[in-house]
């Protein structure tokens, strides 16, 4: 179980007054699931992940297992990030001759699979790589680490729509029962069919949290639900139109 | 250890083979130039410190070079290293110390190749100009030459084996310091600025040691302080 308890983030630049990027976060998240983190540009979910990964300093507590997270069981929590963290100068092989040594529980016949799936060249270094074909790498590396929980922040930025679907759907096929993935992303339509539970996040503070199998048996979907919960106006850009063509006289 | 190893053979995955690249170019690029003129000067033998003035100039900028690749890290490093099994300072430690190995290789290689040289120049001279001190006089009179083998002036060889330590820590500290706090390699780019204009060393030259030893320690002691303080403390960095 990784909880997340009272979580409070605060970003400080010069003299401006400090601008607060999480606000009181709590949350559980069990294994097993597959987690959707939504929010707007600047809602927090970057920050809640380097926050998990202990990347920045933070008020609150994370646990793993009721353990807090450190050295001994940071091998637990894997990250794709879409502003990478792999090394452009090393090849495939040279990242799994690394991760393969530091992690001990790391998955060789997964990555051989993801990296054969996604045809990327096993001897070319990642500098060399495309957009596309560098986010696939990232998750790769994530999912064959070993790890329990699995946090994606936006990872397909720039990937196209086919290279996408085909991505979950393998991501589904692949997962075992105790593995967790943590997905932020703004592709709320396109993870909706894959995602267990959603986490809403509004300037820091967590809005929502909903599973879909309780959203499918109330007959709604977690789009209208995310619309919902933001307070989403069906006619703004009607009255924003109209607003704007008011008084212009026909030609 | 098994965890540690993975972090020392990464590094040398990472840079071992570009610095032994740099240094196999540097050596041909000094043969080629040293032979070059020496072939070309026909009956005269051209003075050695002549020959030597375009090596000196190679070495430092092959220098140069080591250095700054061993202080360049990419940016996308920052979220493998912080979430390694092992400390970003234990990271940094094993860095430092294989920056040290090369720093030191680069000092073996360069003296060498100047050995190889010399031993060349001294053959291609006519019996009269040559003796079998030749060499031996060469390291001691030449201030390039004292500074890569001082003979008998240990001073030398502590101040350089001194400078390779602080050199590499402090190209192994700079790149975790600029990840917390966004500063520049100023120090450490001063201590290599000051080891290229010092390094060539005329005998019992005890100010300009003295003057790189202290900018080494200053180095040691501040990016040691760093290096104790950033374990202390996770980075703050901007949204």
């Amino acid at each position: 179980m990784l909880e997340l308890k009272n979580l409070y983030k605060d970003y400080r630049a010069g003299h401006i007054s400090p601008q607060k990027a999480l606000d009181g976060v709590s949350v559980a998240i069990g294994p097993g699931e597959i987690v959707g983190l939504f929010g707007e540009n600047g809602a927090g979910k970057t920050t809640l992940m380097k926050c998990i990964l202990g990347l920045i300093r933070y008020r609150g507590e994370v646990l793993l297992d009721g353990e807090p997270v450190t050295r001994r069981n940071i091998a637990r929590l894997s990250f794709a990030t879409c502003e990478h963290s792999f090394f452009p100068a090393l090849t495939a092989e040279g990242h799994r001759d690394f991760y393969r040594m530091h992690f001990p529980r790391w998955r060789e016949k997964r990555f051989r699979a993801l990296l054969e799936f996604f045809s990327l060249p096993a001897n070319r270094a990642l500098r060399h790589f495309s957009t596309g074909q560098k986010n696939q790498f990232e998750v790769i590396l994530a999912l064959s680490q070993g790890a329990d929980y699995i946090l994606m922040d936006e990872p397909f930025a720039g990937n196209d729509l086919f290279n996408r679907e085909d991505f979950y759907k393998v991501l589904l096929g692949i997962l075992e029962p105790t593995e967790t993935v943590v997905l932020s992303t703004h592709l709320l339509e396109e993870v909706e069919r894959f995602v267990s539970r959603a986490l809403l996040l509004r300037r820091g503070k967590l809005v929502g949290d909903a599973s879909t199998l309780d959203l499918e048996e109330r007959g709604g979907s977690l789009t209208a639900y995310v619309k919902e919960t933001y307070g989403y106006e069906p006619d703004r850009v009607s009255r924003a139109l109209d607003r704007l063509t008011e008084g212009e006289e026909e030609p | 250890m098994r965890k540690h190893l993975a972090v020392l053979a990464l590094w040398a995955r990472l840079k071992l083979g570009k610095v032994f690249g740099l240094l196999v170019l540097m050596a041909v690029f000094e043969a080629a130039l040293f032979g070059g003129r020496l072939l070309r000067a026909g009956e005269d033998p051209p003075l050695l410190e002549d020959l030597l003035w375009g090596i000196s100039i190679l070495c430092a900028a092959t220098f140069l070079a080591v250095f700054a690749l061993l202080c360049w890290e990419p940016g996308e490093r920052r979220y493998t290293l912080g979430r390694l099994s092992v400390s970003e300072e234990a990271v940094v430690l094993w860095s430092a110390a294989c920056n040290s190995v090369c720093l030191l290789a680069l000092w073996a290689v360069q003296t060498a190749a100047a050995l190889a040289l010399c031993a060349w120049y001294a053959a291609s001279l006519p019996p009269e100009y040559a003796s079998g001190q030749t060499l031996f006089l060469a390291f001691y009179r030449l201030e390039f030459l004292h500074g890569l083998l001082p003979l008998a002036d240990w001073g030398v060889y502590l101040r350089n084996l001194f400078l390779a330590l602080a050199l590499g820590f402090g190209a192994a500290v700079q790149p975790y310091r600029y990840r917390r706090s966004g500063k520049l390699p100023l120090l450490p780019a001063a201590l290599a600025a000051a080891t290229v204009v010092l390094f060539p060393q005329e005998t019992a030259n005890f100010q300009d040691n003295l003057t790189l030893l202290l900018l080494a320690l200053l180095l040691l002691v501040r990016y040691g302080g760093y290096l104790i303080q950033g374990r202390r403390g996770m980075p703050d960095e901007a949204a």
